[in-house]
Parts: C-alpha cells; structure tokens; sequence
C-alpha cells in the first residue's frame, strides 16, 4: 500500500543543443489506493512524470515520496511499483503462462505460491482459456490483459499504467477499461494511468491531473473538473461534446448583469449573487462557456432564452446533438434520442444561468467557476 | 443526373470475392454511406466506382450512362484517400489547384486561382494556402484533399475513410463540417467508413457491409432501430448491444422467453409478436436489448435484480455493467446517478424493447425483407 507525493518536481532534457523542459514544478499528493489520471495532449509531459514515479529517468528537480520515504535515488526494482505499457511488450518464444509467470521465476517465488498467485490472475482478467496461447496469436485485447496479469502477478504496491488501451479497437477499448476499473477496487493498490483520451479519464479516476505544455492545468473529480474547470483549456479538453465557446461582452443592463452579443441582441442573464464580483472587474469582453448538455432544446421556436436554428442535426443512435445558429454564434446542443430535427428548423434553447461559465479571455481563467466554488463553501 | 447504380456487381480478387452481387441504387444529391469492418468490402466498392478497379461482372452506371468501360477520368468523379495522398513538394494552393491543370479543363490562370480561393474559403483555410502540407494537422491535411477533389466540380464525390486519422475532437468538427458542405454543395456523395457514429450522422441512407455483402440499407434511423439481423444491431451502437440466448415457451396466444443461464430474466410476448416467434418455430431465440433501453429500478417491486459489476460514469451518461446470475449486462445511466461495486440493482426492460434473433442464421425475425 502506498501513496505518492510530487513535490516541485521538474524534468528538464537536452535536444539538439537546446534545454526542453517536460515537466516544470509539479506539486501533487496521489493517495493510498487512489485511481490518478495524467491527463493532456501528446507532448504534456504526462508520460515523463509516470517514468520519474516509475524510477526510468531521472528528476532533474525536486522530490518524490513514496509514503513519505524520499525515492528519488532508488531504482525502480526498490519502488515496487509495476508497470504496463501502449505497447504490451511481451516474450513471443514464451506461452501466455510463462510470460504471466516471468517477474515472479526472475524474483525466485516458490512454486505453489505462483500458482496461487497464477489462479487469481487467471480469474480476474478471465485468461484461463488462453494459458497455453503464444502471445502472437492473440487480439490487441488480450494481450493486453496478459501485459497486466504480468504486472498484478507481482502484487506491486502502485501500477503504473501507460495509454494501455490506446492501440485497441472501440469494443475491446470499452470492454477492457471496464475490467482495469473492476481491478482496482479488487486490488485496492494505488493506480496512476495515463491518457490522452479525456473519456477514459473520467470513467477511470479517482481524480484526474490536467497537464498542458509540462505544466499541472487542475487536479481534481471528474465533477469538478466538468463543473468547475480553473480555466479555458480544461474547460474545452474535458467533455464531449466539447463545451460551446462565444465571444460575447458583459453589461449592467437596467440594474442587471447579462452576457451579451456584440453583434446581435442575444443575451443571457448572470446569476445575481456573481454580479457585484465583475462590476469590480470592470471588463468588457468575455468568452462564455456552455455545456452542451446543459443547453434544453424545446421544439417550438418561441419566448425563449435563446432563439436558435437547426444547421445540423446528427442522429447518433444512443444520443442525438442538434448544432444550431444562435444570432452569429453556434452551439452544439445534447438532445434525447426521442428528439429528431430537420435542417432550418426553429427551435428555443433554455440554459440555467448558474450553468454558465464565464472566462477572462486575457488570462483565460474561469471567473464563474471561482465564484461558484466560493458560494458552495 | 449524377445516380450510381450498381447491378449485380461483383468483384473478385482472384477466387476471393471482394464484393458479392452488390445492387444498389444511390439517388441524385444523396449522402450514402457505406459502413462495415475493415475487409467488408468497402473500399473496393468506391474504386470499382472511381474506375480503378474493373468490375468482374455486373453492371454500374453514373448518371444513367453504363460506365463499365469508363475511364475514371470520363467518369467525372472525385476520391479523396484515408492516406490524403497530398503532393509533399506542393503547396497547400498549388495542390489544390492541381487536377484544373490537367488536360480537358482548359481554365485560365485567373480561373483556376478564384476557383482555389473559393474552395479555401468554403474550406476555412484562406490562411493555408501558402504552406506545405508537413506544416498541416492531420485535420488540415484532409480538408487540402476534400478541396483538391471538390475544386474540379465533380458530380459524384468519393471519400474514402476521411476522418479515421484524425483526434476525436477535430473528427467530430469535420462531421458537421463535412454535413453542411455536403448539403450546400448537393454533390452526390459515397463515403466510406468503419465508425458506425459517421454512417449514422452523416448518411441520408446507409449500406451496411460485411464480407462483401449488403445487408441493410435504409435511413440512419431505421436502420438503428430496425436491424435486419444480429449484426447489423452490434456493428451499429456502443457500447454494444446486449445478446442473450432465451428458451422459447408457448402458452395459449403468448410466448414466455426465459434466460438459458438464468430463468429469472424472461419476457412475455403477446399477439403478433407471439406469432411471429411461433411461426418461426426455434426452440432457442438470441434476444437483443440496448444499453440506453435498460432503465434502473428498485430493487423491490419485482423488478429485474443483478449486483454491480463496474461502474463507469460519464458527461452525458454512465455506463453500468451488472451481473445479472450469468449474464454480463451493459446498462447506459442517466448522468446523474451513481453506484457502488457490488451494489444489488433492479432494472426494467420494455419487452417492446427486445429484439427477436434467430440464434442460428443472425436474422430478425421480426424485419420483413
């Protein structure tokens, strides 16, 4: 069992005679036992701050701490810790048994414990019918799975794991995820993961750790990442559909606070309770951020918030999104699978002014959602 | 006129048929897609068209006119690549413009450049035209292919795979890209793809493939709803349709199914329905229910039980994996709503909700052909 603490950590390499910085002063504290996702794009840094936890590369700044004890200099053998990688990097010459088998034979565990530990790992990644397979004969999915009977089987106290499902196909992409999400609340050992893939993210983790050009963006739930994003990149990268952005302006409007369009005479009231917080401001321009499941779409067009019109409409099976024209803007709206549209139809669009979420376009900070945090505690 | 028909058309690579007796008529302006695993025959089907690929027998026709013998050229039809098979040592411009200087066209130098700048416009890459596509994403590199092959005014467009090699937030913005394009432009469109959430979006109709056979083709909605067999109803939806095997009892004018695995999970049908697997007269049946069609109950009140598997909660909604004595169910949640491993679960099933498969050939037996 075993928690993990980053402190200013910082990862700096040599390319071509210039200094690249991977990851610049990193604080986070990842609990006993907790899912952790490195979220962001390729070229974040997420991949660096899993092989410092690791022991693969050095820290250039900084330290880390396994349950309080200082590892910076321990080698990765000494940190217990297990990996599985985008690529499942498995002995071909060997049986799926043998590979599964490999960490423990290397570290001389007696027979019977292996084979207990073997009849667990069977049974959690339900393998059994693939022991005597050779890893070349199987799917993406299951190698994958034997990747990971490889790491449980040596009950390590953290698994690291890297992008494991970004090579496989959806269904299997859907099914395995499912089982590594079943694994941890059956091993109970702390996990941190790490992915490109927002969605797998927020099915995944505990709590997800945001980064963006080597720099922590948020660390926090899937809610408060979806509810309350710090700023304008989490907003947008997490969530799908992506949040609608526009470009409006904030005014006093006879006593009230509203967003507005510059260019049309579309607008949205602000909560109350936000508004003598952006009088303060004194700012003009805004970028107003909406959820598109939190926009409600009633067929007739009428006294609403928000007069829009159907430009496309995309019948998705499970769920249908209706992307309107609202003045000179556009929205994607999340609509039931009940709700079919045509093209040009005219429909009213309803937002609930404390969804909104109001960003600085300066410093692209998200104004709302300080103000929200601030009103809940 | 610009139609494509296919008339028992089939394509075989050596004794291996690519594409099996394939008939089809795709309507005048119409967004058809084409949609199946990889090795269905999917791209054949769009080279036999572009005239890449001669036909092995049978008949197609472009705009009424047999166009077996057609040189692609004569065809007047346009591909883009899954690959975008751009010019490396081109410009974004210079590549664009490319097929209004071949032979035929007879365009001025003025013409062609308005008609680049048009495209560049209607594509949004005014700002591109001056650079070289190793300075393009993968989302800019495939609007530089639908402009080369949208610039020469082709009646018939064919896009093969378009936007398989794009990240999931550009691939989403080039669907409503490509939607309105296609609509404004009412160039007949084939378009070729492996993700049923295109097929569905996109298409006016889609054609579902596999193994070189048509299987369904109709409205996106239709062909969602209605499957004509097993699968048609797990290629399109994710995640994936629930497949149950149920033991078939008749009981005056009804029919009780009952799990195979666990006869607590049954259903009752009544009247046609009832018919319908009477005359079809298996004793087995493959049932069929999609996730979002499983509502969560409570666990009293008779409702169906099963314990939490997983759980993975989502923006739009969760997705509940319950074991249910046997049977490994996917259930779609509302956004809100939250469970615990290992939790009991009750959940409700509108048996209008169930699909009827003949466990041996596939088939609905509810869809007349």
């Amino acid at each position: 069992m075993s928690s993990i603490t980053l402190k200013h950590v910082s990862k700096t390499y040599m390319s071509e005679g210039r200094r690249v910085e991977a990851v610049r002063d990193l604080s986070l504290d990842i609990k006993d036992g907790e899912f952790m996702c490195f979220l962001g794009p390729s070229g974040c840094g997420k991949t660096s701050t899993l092989r410092m936890i690791a022991g693969l590369e050095d820290i250039s700044n900084g330290e880390i701490y396994s349950n309080d004890k200082l590892v910076n200099y321990l080698s990765p053998q000494e940190r217990n810790v297990a990996m599985a990688f985008e690529t499942y990097s498995l002995y071909t010459h060997l049986s799926v048994r043998d590979n599964i088998l490999f960490p423990l034979r290397a570290r001389r565990v007696a027979r019977e414990e292996m084979q207990r530990r073997l009849a667990t790992v069977v049974d959690m990644l339900d393998i059994g019918e693939i022991l005597d397979r050779s890893p070349g004969n199987l799917s993406g999915g299951q190698q994958q799975r034997v990747s990971l009977g490889r790491a449980i089987i040596r009950e390590p106290d953290v698994f690291l794991l890297d992008e494991p499902l970004s090579h496989l196909d959806v269904s299997q992409r859907i099914a395995l995820r499912a089982r590594i999400k079943r694994l941890h609340s059956d091993l109970k050992r702390t996990m941190v993961y790490v992915t490109h893939d927002q969605m797998e993210a927020i099915s995944l983790a505990d709590r997800i750790a945001v980064m963006r050009f080597a720099e922590l963006q948020q660390v926090g739930t899937r809610e408060e990442l979806i509810d309350y994003p710090e700023n304008l990149f989490v907003a947008d990268f997490v969530g799908e559909p992506p949040m609608d952005f526009l470009k409006w302006e904030i005014a006093q409007k006879q006593g009230r606070m509203v967003v507005k369009s510059p260019v049309t005479n579309t607008e949205l009231q602000v909560p109350e309770s936000w508004r003598s917080h952006f009088l303060g401001l004194g700012m003009k321009s805004v970028i107003l951020g909406i959820r598109p499941h939190d926009i409600h779409l009633v067929k007739e067009p009428g006294d609403s918030q928000l007069n829009g019109t159907v430009n496309v409409f995309e019948f998705l099976g499970e769920t249908n999104y209706a992307h309107c024209s609202v003045g000179s803007d556009e929205v994607t709206v999340v609509v039931d699978t009940h709700t079919s549209l045509r093209r040009k139809e005219e429909v009213s669009l309803f937002i609930r002014p404390e969804r909104m979420h109001i960003f600085d376009p300066k410093t692209e900070r998200c104004i709302s959602s300080v103000l929200k945090k601030r009103e809940i505690s | 006129m610009s139609t494509v028909v296919f008339e028992s058309v089939t394509k075989m690579y050596g004794q291996t048929p690519a594409v099996k007796d394939l008939s089809l008529e795709i309507k005048e302006a119409e967004f058809f897609v084409i949609v199946g695993p990889s090795g269905a025959g999917k791209t054949t089907t769009l080279k036999l068209t572009a005239g890449l690929l001669p036909l092995t027998s049978g008949k197609l026709y472009i705009g009424g006119r047999l166009a077996n013998s057609l040189s692609p050229a004569q065809r007047n039809v346009a591909m883009t690549f899954e690959s975008y098979a751009l010019y490396p040592h081109m410009t974004v411009q210079d590549n664009i413009a490319n097929p209004l200087h071949s032979p035929g066209m007879n365009l001025s130098e003025s013409q062609i450049a308005s008609r680049v700048h048009e495209i560049a416009e209607m594509l949004g890459m005014g700002q591109l035209l001056e650079r070289y596509p190793r300075e393009l994403s993968g989302g800019q590199k495939q609007r530089v292919a639908l402009g080369r092959a949208m610039v020469r005014r082709p009646s018939i467009f064919l896009l093969d795979e378009p936007l398989s090699h794009v990240d999931a937030k550009v691939r989403q913005h080039m669907r409503i890209e490509l939607n309105r394009l296609q609509k404004e432009l009412k160039t007949t469109t084939i378009y070729v793809t492996h993700d049923y959430v295109e097929a569905l979006s996109l298409g006016d109709r889609v054609g579902v493939l596999n193994h070189g056979e048509l299987i369904q083709v109709g409205p996106p909605e239709e062909v969602y709803s209605r499957p004509l067999n097993e699968f048609v109803a797990k290629h399109l939806g994710q995640p994936e349709i629930n497949l149950i095997d149920v033991i078939v009892t008749s009981r005056n004018g009804t029919v009780l199914l009952q799990g195979a695995k666990n006869p607590k999970l049954q259903f009752v049908l009544e009247g046609k329905r009832a018919q319908v697997v009477k005359e079809a007269n298996c004793p087995n049946l493959r049932i069929g229910i999609r996730p979002h069609k499983i509502t969560c109950a409570p666990v009293e009140a008779g409702a169906l039980i099963g314990e939490v598997y997983v759980f993975e909660p989502a923006v739009i909604s969760g997705q509940l994996m319950v074991d249910f004595g046997g049977y490994m169910l996917t259930v779609l949640t509302k956004a809100s709503d939250r469970f615990r491993i290992g939790q009991k679960v009750g959940f409700e099933v509108s048996p209008n909700d169930v699909y009827l498969f003949d466990p041996q050939t596939g088939k609905n037996l509810e869809a007349a052909r």
